[in-house]
């Protein structure tokens, strides 16, 4: 594998993220990849790149600069992201070549705030040399990152420059929940507060999880056992403030769970930063898988579209 | 003998891509015994390349798949056709874990003595010679929830957790008890050290835990524990 970009700046936080680690829960091994799917599905499927537990896309929050080591094609997705290629805006959610020693920058555009994630994909998918099944440490500043694309040499016309339209990420509407796990159980008193009301992200939101705030749910006290948790499993612990367990949750928990946001609505969640408010309305399971595949159709024929 | 899923679980969708399965009888033990059973034959068995993960707990089996593509009536159905071998011996993968009671490092012994109105002594031959068995794998990679401790041993988590807890603690919360394969925050009351490595991920197994498995203790001493320092677990039980 060889170096491709050299990290001149990794902004708060830059990581490298996989589509997943699968088949290794059982051994209590958490499924990381990134927090939102879909900027980081779309930014792979803007240069064609495969999604598998191989190929690594950077996920980064804040202003991150890079310098290309080689010609290539990037993409870089996010809410209200802006990028700058040798100090000249491109097209954020869009495949584009860059030359060797280009500078890039991605930062929030003028909408933009600090704290939301951005996804940096190069054609083929970064490549890792050591184990990252115990978890991924942060980049640091000077790292060169390596490309998977072992033999051929990149030119222009590689990878058709395609875009997509940034999705919404607005709050306004509910995020969808699909009431299961204890959620089936618990009283309509405690089901209608948790969908009438208004939470607030806490500042104690990280990968493992987004802790809400706001009038505290007051459920029975029962003992539970740990059981597995999926993502964006909607834990109920003591103090009635529900936390949504996200990519680098653990893999069994022992709290009460309402249910789970719908994945279609995860990238709203995880997009959002501490003090926004949010409110949730319920969804059952066919309709939230529905959403969930128009919503991947919806990106292919777009990509096709813009192709044409 | 029951075998089919239908009969020995209940179904539950809790996600486009996830569905969880509850043991319908028996006591805990029993129950858990039937998720490894569970597990050990989804894991034999030819595996659909859309199941992604098969994750038992104590009485619980989670499958994870992959929802875009098929639903929870693909997963019934091949639930449906897989046939659980439920007469699993648990006596092949008993593990014998060698664990230092009297390191130099910090534990609980003095505080659960007291706590327990035992000797130190006591609280050590209690858990030492107890037979336990994995009912979870999960919190960190490789932290095993075993089962049960003597009930005069059965003491609750610390107050106020430590920061860290060392690497290889072996301690008690309640009628669990566990071995920190990795330095981590944690509540639970230390009683002594195990030496080896048990996250291996460079390994063909990252663990040496498995759900239902039967695990004892060996005593071993200060030199002895400084012998097998940072041994990986499948060497030591080679």
């Amino acid at each position: 594998m060889k170096p491709i970009v050299k990290l001149d700046n990794t902004g708060l936080l830059s990581l490298l993220v996989n589509s997943g680690n699968r088949g290794f829960q059982h051994q209590g091994i958490t499924v990381a990849g990134p927090m939102d799917e879909q900027a980081f599905s779309c930014a792979n499927l803007l240069l064609g790149n495969e999604l598998c537990a191989q190929s690594f896309t950077l996920e980064g929050i804040g202003e991150i600069t890079l310098t290309a080591l080689q010609d290539t094609y990037i993409a870089v997705t996010g809410p209200n992201v802006s990028v700058y290629v040798n100090g000249n805006e491109v097209l954020a959610w869009a495949s584009l070549f860059v030359a060797k020693n280009s500078e890039i920058t991605i930062k929030p555009n003028k909408n933009g705030q600090l704290g939301q994630r951005y996804y940096f994909a190069i054609e083929g998918g970064f490549g890792v040399t050591d184990n990252t099944l115990m978890g991924i440490k942060p980049l640091q500043k000077g790292q060169s990152l390596l490309s998977t694309n072992t033999s051929k040499n990149t030119s222009k016309q590689d990878v058709e420059e395609v875009s997509l339209p940034s999705p919404d990420y607005s709050l306004n509407k509910p995020l969808r929940v699909i009431v299961g796990y204890q959620g089936n159980s618990m009283s309509g008193a405690v089901l209608a507060q948790f969908f009438n009301q208004t939470y607030q992200v806490s500042p104690n939101s990280n990968r493992m999880g987004y802790r809400l705030e706001g009038k505290p749910l007051s459920l029975p006290s029962t003992s539970l056992y740990s059981e597995g948790l999926d993502k964006g499993a909607i834990q109920i612990p003591p103090n009635g403030q529900p936390i949504v367990m996200l990519a680098d949750r653990q893999t069994l928990g022992g709290y009460p769970k309402i249910g789970a946001v719908a994945a279609v609505d995860i990238p709203r969640l995880v997009q959002a930063l501490p003090g926004e408010k949010l409110h949730f309305s319920p969804i059952d399971v066919y309709q939230a898988r529905n959403l969930m595949r128009l919503q991947k159709q919806k990106m292919n024929r777009l990509i096709t579209e813009s192709q044409v | 003998m029951k075998n089919n899923t239908n009969d020995l679980f209940e179904f539950h969708c809790v996600g486009e891509g996830a569905v969880i399965l509850y043991a319908r009888s028996g006591d805990i033990s029993e129950k858990n015994s039937v998720c490894r059973a569970f597990t050990q034959s989804a894991f034999n068995q030819q595996r659909p390349n859309w199941l992604y993960d098969v994750v038992p707990s104590y009485d619980s089996v989670m499958l994870h798949f992959d929802g875009m593509n098929v639903d929870q009536h693909d997963v019934f159905q091949w639930l449906s056709s897989l046939k659980i071998k439920t007469d699993i011996s648990t006596d092949i993968n008993r593990l014998t874990l060698p664990i230092c009671y009297s390191l130099d490092s910090e534990n609980d012994l003095a505080d659960i003595a007291k706590r327990t109105q035992l000797s130190k002594d006591e609280v050590v031959g209690l858990h030492s010679s107890s037979c336990y068995q994995v009912y979870a794998v999960g919190f960190a990679p490789g932290f095993a929830y075993m089962g049960f401790v003597p009930e005069q041993l059965a003491v609750p988590r610390k107050n106020t957790p430590r920061v860290s807890v060392p690497k290889g603690a072996v301690a008690i919360a309640d009628a669990q008890t566990a071995i920190y394969p990795a330095s981590s925050p944690g509540g639970w009351n230390i009683v002594g050290y195990c030496p080896l490595n048990l996250v291996t991920p460079e390994y063909k197994k990252v663990s040496p835990f498995d759900v239902g498995q039967q695990v004892g203790f060996e005593v071993i001493d200060a030199n002895e524990y400084k012998k097998r320092e940072g041994m990986p677990w499948y060497e030591a039980n080679s």
